[in-house]
């Protein structure tokens, strides 16, 4: 009796404690935010430029679509979700199909951040992802969004799979992937041009070849 | 209170969920002029049911407003179908509270609307047999069923064939054939195992698809489902059974049918002199204004607790000392769950909203030494698709997702019967008062010693029946779930043979108020493993049937 999304959800549900919650980002904190973004920007821009560099155009590709999303940041600060924005790009990145940052992931993660979790488990979350560029510093030798592709994939796949402490490099990026997952595959552009399952099957056939 | 002046109606159903419906339809279609009577608002199904909404479409993509459900909906959001969705046909926790012992929880799963939970029921129905009928006579648990399989079978073939129920007919004594529609399909897996488990149990053990209130093909006026999965959310197309869809418009077509939304009935009015019910007394649940209806003929249908608690607050039907008592609700979450090789290269089309089905074996034709009454299995095989855990990421991790599946995976999910118990009861509290000033339920509910011992029989022969259908890594599990949470609660106004041991009579009429029918949960003298709907259905057809015929004799 599984269902797609349904069982996505139990599953999900089931690794959050159900507990009450209050949760408010004050205003002063966002205008912050907003002076970050303008910051991050400005460094940003020159990235595509450079020659040579496939990955850097693509990670250029990836700030630009998490900038756009992020005019409107509810709990990330600009630098928080260009991390996430490049994370999940390297989960799911533009192939043939859209990638997660095509289809606003940062923007879905950021306000489950902000209205779904409760901060107990945000700021462990926070924590983690900093932990992810602090490792890129010191097994690499520079921020994450810096480093050459290769490196990325190689710390990532250090972390994947990975249990760890609820503030770890290794359980941040197991909920950001399984964020970025959820995120992409229930985004109105996956399911109505990528997936393209059908609302209305019309019938049920218990046994069809793949 | 002022009391507005009274209307006279034939007859009055305090509910209009599944039973409600029925006794709706029944009443008004054998000439009676009815009032139902529902707590809660009107639904309408243009704009409130949401099954084909996406969860693009929805602010938390199908995971709720969890501050808001934890403040409104902390019970509630206990039920699977209690969602993003479907959250609104459930009802506020803060305005309708009820007390437990702190050991003793249980979860109160209620819909307060036009059609009540008819619309997000789990929709599996199977008749009892006379195993069920005569168990309690059999080994001396709870009292003797007034009736037997014969007295309720035609009321089943009544109930059958204004719903609607696909299912394959296997011919087994211990849970009859209804009348049915095609069935749904059996997976490659499920197909598999269902062979397999012939091979090696011979009869005895079958593997069925579930029996479902769902339509395969048009019947009445619904359309037949197109397999989109969530009936919880609702069905534009009727496609499997509610009220909504089905009861309560037939009872409209004849003419006699008076709806009343936002009415809670805070009292059945009895005639000391006549000992009879002569009316009903209804807080309006937006105004909070109070009024009075009266009548020849009341049928409480408002779910085993509510009624218990209507009877308790009207002080009707306390004789025996039993109303209110025998409370029971199924117990489920133990079987197995394995992998199944060998069918790597096939999926499904289209969402079924059905699973399998293995009827009761235990106790059927010999004795087993630990435990009295038996067990179904529901559940059924299918493999992950984009929401299964995969190392990786990347391209590669994209593409897994996108165009491979996991691995079958085949579960058996044990559904128990329980056995009714003196200690197992509702009763009012007189220290809480829900939104509408009205003295909230204290519920005290166990399970006990054999229902553990079902459960621990449930992943053992849930083990051996998928090992007996090829399927590996197999994993016996007890997830426990709380009392309430089958939402199959019942007996708090049991039937029985004598009034000083039971509070309804074998037509559902309380013992000492007769033109009073009881005909919800409430009524339950046992619980079998079945799912009850379709029992209390027929129970309703029958006791409405004889209603109206004691009317005509004038003896109501």
């Amino acid at each position: 009796m599984s269902r797609g999304s349904g069982a996505a959800i139990t599953r999900l549900l089931d690794a959050f404690p159900v507990t009450p919650y209050l949760l408010s980002v004050p205003p002063a904190e966002r205008i912050m935010r907003r002076r970050d973004l303008l910051r991050l920007l400005g460094a940003t821009t020159a990235l595509p430029l450079l020659p040579g560099r496939g990955d850097i155009v693509q990670l250029g590709r990836a700030l630009h679509a998490g900038l756009r999303q992020n005019a409107d940041l509810q709990l990330l600060t600009a630098d928080q979700a260009a991390l996430v924005t490049l994370l999940a790009e390297m989960v799911i990145p533009r192939t043939d199909t859209p990638g997660a940052s095509d289809v606003g992931v940062t923007a879905f993660i950021d306000h489950l951040l902000a209205e779904w979790f409760q901060p107990d488990e945000v700021q462990p979350l926070l924590a983690g992802l900093a932990a992810i560029d602090t490792r890129a510093r010191l097994d690499y030798g520079s921020s994450l969004v810096e480093l050459p592709e290769p490196d990325r994939v190689s710390l990532l796949t250090s972390i994947d799979d990975r249990k760890g402490a609820a503030d770890s490099a290794e359980a941040a990026f197991a909920r950001i992937k399984s964020l970025t997952v959820y995120g992409y595959f229930t985004s109105e552009r996956v399911m109505t041009e990528v997936t393209r399952e059908p609302i209305i099957p019309g019938r049920f056939d218990g046994c069809v070849r793949m | 209170m002022e009391s507005h002046l009274s209307q006279l109606y034939d007859a009055i159903v305090i509910g209009s969920g599944i039973t409600g419906g029925w006794a709706a339809k029944e009443l008004t279609e054998r000439g009676l002029r009815t009032l139902v009577l529902e707590a809660g608002g009107p639904v309408d199904p243009a704009t409130d049911y949401v099954e084909h909404v996406q969860p693009w479409q929805l602010p938390f993509r199908g995971w709720g407003d969890r501050a808001l459900l934890n403040r409104t909906q902390a019970v509630q959001q206990q039920c699977y179908a209690c969602d993003e969705w479907s959250g609104k046909f459930f009802v506020n926790d803060l305005e309708n509270p009820y007390t437990t012992p702190d050991d003793k929880p249980f979860a109160w799963i209620r819909g307060r609307q036009v059609g009540g939970r008819s619309i997000m029921w789990g929709r599996q129905v199977y008749r009892w047999s006379d195993l069920d009928f005569e168990a309690n006579a059999r080994d001396g648990h709870g009292v003797d069923w007034p009736i037997r399989y014969r007295d309720l079978a035609p009321w089943y073939d009544h109930v059958e064939r204004f719903i609607g129920v696909c299912g394959q007919a296997e011919g087994l004594a211990q849970l009859p054939d209804s009348i049915f529609l095609p069935p749904m399909a059996l997976n490659c897996v499920e197909a598999a195992a269902r062979e397999r488990l012939h091979a090696a149990f011979g009869g005895e053990r079958v593997l069925t698809i579930g029996r479902a209130a769902i339509l395969t093909r048009d019947h009445g006026g619904r359309k037949a489902c197109h397999y989109c999965g969530p009936c919880e959310r609702g069905c534009i197309t009727g496609s499997y059974f509610s009220s909504l869809s089905a009861t309560l418009p037939a009872a409209r077509a004849t003419g006699r049918l008076t709806l009343r939304p936002y009415s809670v009935v805070s009292a059945v009015l009895r005639d000391p002199v006549t000992g009879r019910a002569s009316g009903v007394r209804v807080i309006d649940a937006q105004s909070l204004e109070v009024r009075e209806f009266r009548t020849r003929l009341v049928f409480v249908c408002a779910s085993a607790l509510e009624s218990a608690r209507l009877l308790l607050l009207s002080g009707i039907g306390q004789d025996s000392g039993e109303l209110g008592h025998n409370l029971m609700d199924h117990h489920m979450g133990a079987g197995a769950r394995a992998t199944m090789p060998g069918f790597e290269d096939h999926v499904t089309f289209g969402d079924r909203p059905n699973g399998i089905y293995i009827p009761r074996y235990r106790n059927v034709n010999d004795a087993h030494p630990d435990f009295v009454r038996g067990y179904a299995f529901q559940g059924g095989a299918g493999r992950g698709g984009w929401d299964r855990s995969l190392p990786g990421f990347g391209a590669g991790f994209k593409h897994a997702l996108l165009h491979e599946r996991g691995p079958w995976g085949l579960s058996f999910y044990g559904f128990g019967e329980c056995l009714p118990r003196h200690d197992n009861q509702v009763e009012l509290d007189a220290s809480l008062t829900d939104r509408w000033g009205i003295p909230a339920l204290r519920i005290s509910c166990t399970y006990g010693d054999n229902e553990r011992a079902q459960r621990k029989d449930m992943q053992v022969t849930a083990a051996e029946m998928l090992e007996a259908s090829g399927a590996v890594d197999i994993q016996p599990y007890d997830d426990e779930a709380l009392p309430g949470l089958v939402i199959h609660e019942m007996g708090t106004a049991r039937m029985g043979r004598d009034p000083s041991t039971s509070v309804v009579n074998g037509w559902n009429q309380v013992w000492d108020t007769p033109n009073v029918y009881v005909t919800d949960g409430a009524c339950m003298a046992s619980s079998a493993n079945q799912n009850p709907s379709l029992t209390y259905m027929a129970l309703t057809a029958r006791a409405a049937a004889h209603a109206v015929e004691a009317m005509k004799r004038r003896e109501l």
